[in-house]
């Protein structure tokens, strides 16, 4: 390349950059200023991520500046393009989330036998206890030019409250599960922007029911019907954007990402709520050398409250050190709630383990479930 | 000093620069032991939800507190209005959850008299848990038919029928002391319980199925007076 150009090449370059990074400000700027308040239950789905690698869950959340593995392909489909190689990884996850207040009965139970226990005090704690789970599986293989993979995800949460909305006993059921289809495009337009585009077919199916003492005492069988009833499922298509913008020196790189997802609504068959258009922004710092890495991101999620949440429901950060590509250990704040995680990483198996918690109630503080995961899977 | 050596220092120092940055920059999450939300300060504060996990721990004087100011800036919030009855009620020691589980205890030990089952059910009848078990009446009947649901049905027939059986405690204990019962008191439990009936309807549950044969055995018996001086003592 001949001087000039060079000079042409490198101020476009750092001009883009500088265009891409006030953009994004801005868009930052105007969502943290940004204020609702949720007057209806909060929808199953609203602006989280369909999946997340356990491990950025761990770090808080802030995946969309550098996501882990599988969790790139879902996160920010213009991640993959940034790096050296060609071939990114070959993945395949399994992870269990199992609510605390659960892992605790079985426990205590387990140690006690309930001995000394009346009826009444036995069936009063097992329903009082929240019962939160998950299971998320991911299959799939990512390049710098994008990736391929299958995907499913199921949570469920049942809890009993003494005092429901309007004072009676009620019982809560959500549930929420998918599984799908992804494949996503990357490109880097230089060393310092990628673009990406992610297309995903997903099938969903959901349940969300409160039902009262009155609804259950009357009759169990037309509550049980009613649930029945509010189970809902089908099949949408789903486009997802991203763009990063980084700038990189010897040990430390910055970047900067916006996502937009689920691109004009996606709309399910059936009755299944579609999935509204959010739009996303993540700022991120990492320290390296060529074996070990720090990553520390915040990301906020649904710049423009769409859903109608609060900003401390939608912001998301942490970080995450990795140590000889081996050993890793992650720390953040998901939704404002402390998470804690850890990767290690031996041949081809990769476990990870740690905790979050998961905010179900309309504003964060109010009805948070502490969440216990553990994922086993293999890398290429 | 070869090559090898000087990256193996370099790579050592910066694990330790990077951990300790690392460490410095989580303390606050490491500190907080994941018991606290960072944002909880700053999280719109929803005093409906809020006081409804306050219920759900007891503590109902600041569940009312709350709910006092939910209902003064929407009086026609009747969600807010039942939860609130359900609070004095609560104060008063007396739970629809609590009752479903004594019922399973009772149920268990075989109590027959429907009557004493149903007095068990309340507290002792001291003038504080009557008053508070008016209050949690009268504000349930500040919410008009056409906005109740059936839960809100249902919630006010059974604060109206234990209100009942709590004054039936208290005119019992009146007589042995006093040697009389107050006609207001008499007449209040009355209405309590024909209320009650009234918001039953046609449901046929244990607790509605023992309101209508106390309020039979009244009728029957001439009057509250008489009724009450005709239980076991």
């Amino acid at each position: 390349m001949k001087p000039t150009a060079e000079r042409l090449y490198k101020f476009a370059q750092a001009d883009f950059t500088v265009i891409g990074v006030r953009l994004l400000f801005v868009a930052l700027s105007s969502a943290f200023c940004a204020f609702a308040l949720a007057a209806e239950p909060v929808p199953l789905h609203t602006h989280e991520a369909i999946y997340q690698n356990p491990f950025d869950t761990a770090a808080g959340g802030a995946s969309l500046t550098r996501a882990t593995q599988d969790g790139a392909l879902y996160a920010n489909p213009s991640l993959s393009a940034l790096g050296r190689g060609f071939f990114r990884w070959f993945f395949a996850r399994t992870a269990f989330h199992l609510g605390k207040d659960l892992a605790d009965f079985g426990i205590s139970s387990y140690k006690t036998g309930f001995k000394g226990a009346d009826l009444a005090s036995i069936v009063s704690k097992a329903i009082k206890t929240p019962v939160f789970g998950g299971l998320d599986f991911t299959l799939g293989s990512l390049t710098r030019f994008g990736g391929v993979g299958v995907y499913s995800s199921t949570r469920f949460d049942l809890v009993a409250r003494e005092f429901g909305s309007v004072g009676m006993p009620e019982f809560r059921i959500r549930g929420l599960g998918y599984v799908g289809l992804a494949t996503s495009g990357a490109v880097d337009l230089s060393d310092h922007f990628s673009l990406g585009m992610a297309y995903r077919y997903q099938a969903t199916g959901e349940v969300n029911k409160s039902l009262s003492l009155v609804d259950v005492a009357a009759s169990p069988g037309t509550a049980v019907a009613a649930l029945q009833q509010s189970l809902e499922y089908g099949f949408g298509h789903a486009v997802d954007l991203g763009a990063t913008v980084q700038t990189r020196s010897r040990n430390v790189d910055f970047r900067v990402a916006g996502t937009i997802n689920d691109v004009g609504n996606t709309k399910f068959s059936g009755k299944v709520t579609p999935w509204k258009q959010t739009m996303s922004a993540g700022v991120g710092v990492t320290f390296h050398n060529r074996n070990s890495a720090m990553h520390c991101a915040v990301d906020r999620r649904d710049l423009t409250a769409v859903y109608g949440e609060h900003w401390t429901r939608r912001t998301y950060a942490g970080c995450k050190l990795l140590v000889d590509q081996r050993v890793g250990v992650a720390a953040g704040l998901y939704q404002g709630w402390p998470s804690y995680g850890f990767v290690l990483s031996a041949l081809f198996i990769r476990l990870e383990g740690g905790v979050y918690t998961k905010e179900m109630g309309a504003q964060v503080g109010t009805d948070p479930r502490k969440v216990y995961f553990v994922a086993l899977g293999t890398e290429i | 000093m070869t090559l090898c050596a000087k990256y193996l220092r370099f790579l050592f120092g910066f694990q330790i620069f990077v951990c300790f940055v690392f460490f410095v920059s989580l303390s606050p999450i490491i500190i907080s032991c994941g018991s606290k939300n960072s944002y909880s300060t700053y999280a719109p504060k929803d005093l409906e939800a809020q006081a409804e996990l306050d219920m759900e721990g007891k503590r109902y004087s600041d569940a009312q507190e709350k709910l006092a100011t939910v209902l003064s800036e929407a009086p026609e919030n009747y969600d807010a209005r039942s939860l609130y009855a359900a609070s004095f009620a609560g104060q008063a020691g007396i739970t629809l959850f609590d009752i479903l589980m004594k019922a399973v205890n009772e149920q268990k030990s075989g109590t027959a008299n429907q009557l004493d089952l149903l007095k068990g059910l309340v507290g002792d009848a001291t003038a504080e848990n009557v008053a508070l078990m008016k209050s949690a009446t009268d504000n349930m009947l500040l919410i008009p038919t056409a906005a109740e649901t059936p839960s809100m049905k249902y919630q006010a027939g059974i604060f109206q029928a234990l209100y009942g059986i709590l004054l039936i405690k208290k005119l019992q204990q009146d007589l042995a002391t006093l040697g009389t019962i107050d006609p207001a008191d008499a007449q209040a439990l009355l209405d309590a319980l024909l209320a009650a009936k009234g918001s039953f309807g046609t449901t046929s549950g244990p607790v509605d199925s023992a309101v209508g044969k106390i309020v039979d055995d009244i009728q029957a018996k001439g009057g509250v007076a008489t009724y009450i001086q005709s239980l076991p003592k």
